[in-house]
């Protein structure tokens, strides 16, 4: 389960459900990104978080007619090196800091990707915003601007020997139709983690 | 002998690098570009190029705009086109068939499955 407080919610079982879907999808975007590192999720409470989380942050909004997410990566610079070396198979010390800032702002984008395409498959239209870095200080800007009818989570992806914070903030305004989609959501993300369907040129 | 050139359009450094290096690994020229703009400013300028690879969502411009700006210009695509991106939008894939994309691919982007369809592709031209 996450962390998140949902009972403050009007539906506690469908905002649940809602974290839990975006945190498996990140675990499992994350193994594919990354080219097949074995990565874990680690519960991570908000009690014990600080107005920054790590030295920078990635992070994309995705918002529509039923609400909103936002997804955020709380990263360090050793981190992204490590993973961007795996993920572009290049020796780490060939990597410069911005190829390797860049491969955590574009799983922002692979995860965004992945998440619109779950609901537009289900004809709910989703906007997305580009993919952005900040510095991790900003985490105290978000908190202070996230809409007050959000509710937020977080967890650790973890390869086993460094990690990163992940959190995200969900405003659900139509619980009844993501609990309508609930296990065609389920089904899509179970099949996306058994396809490596991933750069498969589909002639249209 | 002339290399085949290929244009690449991603804002992402790491995806340009990525496709980059494989297909200047596999003997093609590689004219970079990092945003819809810049990508529409390469097209008019490099005729000669056999394949673009873009992605769809960039600033500036983004994917779908581009192509419909360059067709409007040129009348039709100079090349075969493929999607490189995050999208899986079945609406997208249809407006970018309509502009003349070919291929649609998931990222992350497979290097042996994309020098593939591009000898695939260029192999029909």
């Amino acid at each position: 389960m996450t962390n998140v407080n949902t009972l403050t919610h009007k539906d506690p079982e469908t905002i649940s459900f809602l974290h839990n879907f975006v945190r498996d999808c990140s675990m499992k975007q994350l193994e594919k990104y990354s080219r097949d590192l074995k990565i874990s999720i680690k519960e991570c409470t908000l009690e014990t978080t600080l107005d920054s989380y790590a030295d920078e942050i990635s992070l994309i909004l995705l918002w529509s007619g039923i609400g909103s997410i936002t997804f955020k990566v709380h990263f360090s610079l050793p981190v992204c090196m490590k993973w961007a070396s795996h993920g572009l198979k290049k020796d780490k010390n060939s990597i410069s800091t911005s190829t390797a800032q860049d491969f955590m702002r574009e799983f922002c984008n692979v995860m965004g990707g992945f998440l619109r395409g779950c609901f537009e498959k289900h004809n709910i239209l989703i906007g997305m915003s580009l993919p952005f870095l900040a510095p991790g200080h900003d985490e105290a800007i978000f908190r202070k601007l996230r809409d007050p009818r959000s509710q937020s989570s977080l967890w650790k992806l973890s390869d086993g020997e460094v990690e990163v914070i992940c959190s995200t903030d969900i405003c659900l305004l139509e619980p009844d139709l993501v609990k309508a989609i609930r296990p065609e959501l389920e089904k899509q993300l179970s099949e996306a983690a058994s396809n490596n369907d991933s750069g498969e040129v589909n002639f249209i | 002998m002339n290399k085949k050139k290929i244009i690449i359009v991603d804002d992402s450094e790491s995806v340009r690098m990525f496709v980059f290096e494989t297909l200047d690994n596999a003997g093609y020229e590689v004219i970079v570009a990092e945003n819809g703009q810049d990508g529409m400013n390469k097209i008019l300028q490099t005729k000669d190029a056999v394949l673009m690879i873009t992605d769809y969502n960039m600033p500036k411009m983004d994917g779908i705009v581009m192509l419909r700006n360059v067709k409007e210009k040129l009348g039709k695509l100079p090349f075969p086109v493929f999607m490189l991106t995050t999208e899986t939008s079945e609406r997208l894939k249809a407006m970018g068939k309509e502009l003349g994309v070919i291929g649609w691919i998931n990222k992350p982007c497979n290097p042996v499955k994309l020098l593939a369809a591009i000898v695939k592709v260029l192999a029909k031209k």
